[in-house]
Formats: C-alpha cells, structure tokens, sequence
C-alpha cells in the first residue's frame, strides 16, 4: 500500500501544490505593493529634415533631443525582475487619430539604475510618420515604463504631465 | 514488480474496467476543457504560450511560460504581443514600438524585441511594413518562469513525450483509490 513510489508521488505532489500556492500568492499580492514613480520630460530641440525612406520616397524625418529626469525606484520591490522604461511621442494628424512612437528604450535590472538622469538624449530609432509628412502638429512627450515580474502579472505606467510642442517646419540640413 | 497490478486488472468485473477507464476519460476531457475554456475567458485561441527564443531577454527566456489576454480595447505601444506572420507556423513574441491609428479603426503596428538590434521588418514578409491587429494572437498579461522547459524537452524528445503518457495512462488504470 505505501511502497515506495507511492511516497515519493505523494510528496512530490504535495511539493507542487506548496509551490504553486505560494507562486499564485505572490502573484495575487504584487499589484497591491505601493508605488509612486516620477518622471520629467523636458524637449530640447527638434529638427524636421527629408530624406529617402523605404519605398515611400522622400519622407520626414524628425530629431529630437531631450532631458530625462526619472525616480522609478519605487517600482522594484521583491516581485520586480526588471523595468522597460521609453521615451514616447504621441500626436495626432488628420488621417491618424493616435500615433505613439518609441524613440529611446532601456532595460533597468537594479533599483540602483532607476534613478535615471540623462540630458540631451536622442532618439535610438528612427522617427518618421506614417505618411511622408508631421505637418507640424503638435506632440506630447512622456515617459513610459512596463513592470516584469519574477512571477505574475505584467503592470505598466506612463507619466501624466507630458511635455507637448509643436513640430517645426522642415528644414535643410540638420543645424 | 506489476504482478500485483496485473492480478488486480484480471481480478476487475468488466464494469470495473469500464470505471476505470470512464475515470481516464474524465481526465482527459477535463484538461481538454479547461484550456478551451480559458481561450474563450482571454479571447486568444491559444491563452498560454511558450517562448521558444532569446530576441525578449532579458525579460523572457526560453522555456518560460506566456499567459496571453486580448481584452477588447485596441493595442498600444509598450504592450508585448504575440502574432504571426502569415505563411508562417510558429509565433512570435516582441514589443510593439511604432504605432499608427487610421481614422478608419485599421492599427499599423511596428514590433521589435527587447534583445534585438533592429526592428522586425526583416522578420516580416517581403515588403510587409506592417503588422495588423487581425495578425495578433493576444498580448502578454501574466509570466511564470521555466515551466515551458516541459514542452520543449517533450517536442525534442517525443519518445519521452509518449513514455509519459504511457505511463500516466497504465497508472489511472491500475489506481485502486
């Protein structure tokens, strides 16, 4: 009745059922571990210059150079395996309603890291619309930051003061 | 070592056998339903994936297990989905970087992985530009690591795979309890 086998299942299975409880406890409890990250944006230049791109001929490009000021520390808590924190531009032109563009990314694995001071930052990819052409509306600029989990839910954030400005006419050559 | 258990089969009145198999079914059945339930609760025809490659560390590893939802509102930039490509089998799962809203309700979406260079219009299909949210299969809500690593054993050795189940299907049946 209780060889061997018998023993080892049941203790194997009562070692999974442990495990997943307490995994599915820390996964349940995470979300409700206070936070309060920060963030400022703030644009320094931005340049709109033409040039060839892809198959859609002479199109847009915009540059842009911008000051980061960040305190995501308080988003690493012990469920916290790392943050995926972008810059993120966002208009609106006549055809498109909602644009939302990443222009510079970084992975933070420490708390140590998410104490983020960078200026005159530039965007890592390229940033061209859809269509050849910004019109110069106007864009917000605002920090957003996705939270990994060891185990459980992904959970994200955005800052809410985004810095909006005008795109500028194109221009020649960048000054 | 089975003699036990073959005596114990012989000894079984065929409506045992049948109780026992019927018991199996059950099993089965109940797996088989519990993973279609939950494709329709998250709305993705297949709610947990494994990830197969390197192109999300660090995030994600091979061998870690992808709890996918596609809630009805549209997708934004930041979310990490999971498509396909169209013409070909397996999925993939990366970030969305670039997103474009038509008036019309059409989403153009541009992904890249977390550990690539480049974004992933090389992995796209010739002249392909853009993804479409019809081309998305759900995105990434929850994340436990390492149990994918079953799978993956299992589609690399499939002997091990029907040994298993083998074995699982013999030990129902001779389960006295």
């Amino acid at each position: 009745m209780y060889n061997l086998l018998q023993r080892a299942n049941s203790i194997f299975a009562f070692a999974m059922t442990v495990t997943f409880g307490v995994l599915a406890a820390i996964a349940i409890a995470t979300p409700f571990l206070p936070s309060s990250p920060s963030a400022q944006i703030t644009v320094k230049d931005i340049q709109v210059i033409s040039y060839e791109y892809m198959t859609q001929g002479e199109s847009e490009f915009a540059f842009v150079k911008l000051n980061l000021d960040a305190d995501l520390t308080s988003l690493f808590n012990w469920n916290t395996k790392q943050l995926f924190v972008s810059v993120l531009a966002e208009y609106e032109t006549n055809s498109h309603d909602i644009n939302q563009v990443i222009l510079w990314d970084s992975i933070i694995q420490s708390k140590e890291e998410a104490l983020i001071k960078v200026s005159e930052l530039h965007n890592e990819y390229n940033f061209v619309d859809i269509t050849t052409s910004f019109r110069q509306v106007n864009a917000s600029y605002s920090l957003y930051w996705d939270v990994m989990p060891y185990v459980g839910v992904l959970t994200s954030g955005q800052t809410k003061s985004n810095h909006v400005i005008k795109f500028p006419p194109r221009s020649n050559e960048y000054r | 070592m089975f003699e036990d258990e073959i005596r114990f089969l012989r000894k079984m009145s065929k409506r045992q056998l049948a109780q026992q198999v019927l018991n199996f079914l059950m099993i089965v059945s109940s797996a088989l339903m519990v993973w279609k339930g939950l494709a329709l609760y998250t709305n993705s025809e297949s709610p947990i994936v494994v990830v197969l490659s390197g192109s999300m560390e660090p995030a994600f590893y091979r061998g870690d297990l992808l709890f996918l939802g596609m809630p009805d509102e549209p997708v934004r930039v930041g979310d990490i989905c999971v498509f396909k490509i169209s013409g070909r089998d397996v999925p993939i799962v990366h970030r969305v970087i670039k997103l474009h809203d038509e008036k019309t309700g059409k989403q153009y979406i541009l992904t890249k992985g977390d550990n690539n260079q480049v974004d992933d219009r090389g992995l796209y299909n010739p002249g392909q530009h853009w993804i479409h949210k019809e081309d998305i299969i759900g995105k990434v809500k929850g994340f436990l690591p390492y149990v994918g690593m079953i799978t993956i054993i299992m589609n690399d050795y499939p002997q091990l795979k029907y040994a298993l189940i083998g074995f699982l299907g013999l030990y129902m049946l001779i389960n006295r309890e």
